[in-house]
């Protein structure tokens, strides 16, 4: 069987072909990625053969989504947000993008570019209040539940029910901060 | 255009804000220091691709919070939208806008600013907010002091545009990250006298640092002066990001005084007649277009950093920066002038703060 190459689940049951001269790329995928990837036209097929550029203009849509962008990018000539709509190439052109979306639609391209403009990529500055806040609840509940599995592992039980209610309140707490 | 913002532009006409003054540290070489942050709000686009609706909301999202947060009780806000073009350029003159929101064609641009001038927030720039803070002199660890408190209230109100991989998420990737960018403005007659200037600005330019002239991009180097800031945003804390600027900064003073100390060695009567010859013109020409001004003026503030011209001090030489520029000069006569009038209200403009 052959496994769809954007989810990794599925069996492929779609083949997507980009031929253009000498260069032909193939995308094997199930047919729940391709009605994803091609619109709801090609959905109601099991098993098809396409060969025409109307698709790769579709298919090139909603890539990032799925987090698979690397396998598919040497097809993707026209990558693009799918919520802005900002394209790949209209960004190199203008050097705006669209949309906090962009950066995840786009990440594995511009890693190199901030690479370049700033000797890093990734943030080491100010978090908001909030996002700080989560990160170290999420980070405290962790730990223990490390610990409350220690104890259960030393048969520390009366130790570990304390612990676990204290997990209880943690995430409650947790709660309330990502719902403000 | 509304009454309200007529009256907004008039006296923003009359008035001076707070870096005007010079009295900032090391303010015979430091003319003024400037922070901005590029903030986006969470689930809007950016103005690239957001709708006019949605220009719209984030520009009510700045007006509420003038309403309802304390910090900003006397803040003012001028919709660009209902200005002239005139009004716009000359926001731009005076520093309190970038050329950039003066010429965008985005609807809903808007800014926000205090009295003082030392804060103010442009709506619909290339990013939703663009916070600025400026303040005369070489301090940046105030303007950030200032800057980052403005900063953490507005984010109690609004949610921004944030990830924990490239941070604070702008518009153009080269401002992502911390969003920050802090320039400071240097008048480095000296180096230039002595022909260093080419030199140190290319090492700086080599080490990531931006160099700009004092009225914005593309504008050459007039007077002598010159903006340096940052270019890195990512990667760095914001406090390393300044400290590394600081380090700049303070090494080009050093270089600047140097030059000065030698000049009043070996040249002084040369120095001087420089200067009183620039005052000689500025006081008896009849016409006079802004470049010659602005050359003419750096003169007299070097004189004034030497201490050989007491006649006027750093707040009337700043304010003449300002007001010889074509937007501003129209504003103050309150008509349109071709450039012949400019040139020649120009120089009764100057000698008027000059005697």
């Amino acid at each position: 069987m052959m496994i769809c190459q954007i989810c990794k689940k599925n069996e492929a049951t779609v083949i997507i072909i980009k031929d253009m001269e000498s260069n032909r790329k193939e995308l094997y995928v199930c047919s729940h990625c391709a009605h994803h990837l091609l619109g709801s036209a090609v959905s109601s097929f099991s098993f098809s053969q396409y060969n025409i550029n109307e698709i790769l203009e579709n298919l090139l849509n909603p890539v990032g989504k799925y987090g698979q962008g690397k396998n598919i990018t040497g097809l993707n000539e026209r990558l693009k947000c799918s919520d802005c709509g900002m394209d790949y190439q209209e960004f190199t052109q203008s050097g705006k993008l669209g949309c906090r979306h962009c950066y995840e639609y786009f990440r594995e391209r511009l890693k190199p570019l901030l690479d370049n403009l700033h000797g890093h990529s990734k943030h080491t500055g100010k978090v908001p209040l909030n996002i700080k806040e989560k990160c170290n609840r999420m980070k405290r509940i962790k730990e223990i539940k490390d610990e409350m599995e220690e104890s259960i592992r030393k048969e520390e039980y009366e130790k570990a029910a304390e612990l676990r209610d204290m997990i209880i309140k943690e995430e409650k707490r947790l709660k309330k901060v990502n719902n403000e | 255009m509304s009454n309200k913002e007529a009256l907004l532009i008039r006296e923003l006409r009359d008035s001076s804000a707070q870096w005007i003054k010079g009295d900032g540290p090391l303010n015979h070489i430091v003319v003024s220091t400037r922070i901005r942050l590029a903030r986006n709000i969470e689930g809007i686009p950016f103005p690239s691709k957001a709708n006019e609706r949605q220009l719209e909301q984030v520009l009510n999202k700045g007006e509420i919070l003038i309403k309802k947060k304390k910090l900003f009780n006397d803040f003012k806000i001028i919709k660009i939208d209902d200005l002239t073009d005139i009004e716009v350029q000359f926001l731009a003159e005076k520093r309190l806008i970038s050329f950039s929101l003066a010429q965008s064609k985005y609807p809903h641009r808007a800014f926000i600013y205090k009295p003082d001038e030392t804060i103010s927030i442009m709506i619909n720039e290339e990013d939703h907010f663009r916070i600025q803070c400026l303040m005369a002199g070489f301090q940046l660890e105030k303007v950030w002091e200032i800057i980052n408190c403005f900063d953490n209230q507005i984010m109690n109100e609004i949610e921004y545009s944030f990830n924990e991989k490239e941070g604070f998420l702008t518009c153009c990737p080269t401002n992502v990250g911390t969003g920050l960018r802090a320039s400071v403005m240097l008048h480095l007659p000296g180096l230039s006298i002595i022909n260093k200037l080419n030199d140190l600005m290319s090492s700086i330019s080599k080490m990531g640092y931006a160099v700009r002239g004092f009225y914005g991009e593309g504008t050459g180097f007039q007077g002598n002066l010159f903006q340096i800031s940052n270019q890195v945003t990512l990667g760095l804390s914001e406090e390393e990001i300044i400290n590394k600027l600081k380090v700049v900064i303070n090494q080009l003073i050093v270089e600047e005084e140097k030059a000065r100390e030698e000049l009043i060695l070996y040249s002084r009567q040369r120095v001087e007649d420089q200067v009183m010859r620039a005052y000689g013109v500025l006081i008896n020409a009849r016409i006079i277009s802004t470049i010659e001004a602005i050359d003419l003026l750096s003169k007299i503030r070097f004189g004034i950093g030497l201490g050989i011209f007491t006649k006027i001090g750093y707040d009337t030489i700043n304010r003449l920066m300002l007001i010889i520029q074509s937007a501003y000069i129209q504003l103050l006569n309150c008509k349109i002038m071709d450039e012949n009038e400019r040139d020649s209200t120009r120089a009764k403009l100057v000698q008027g703060l000059l005697y």
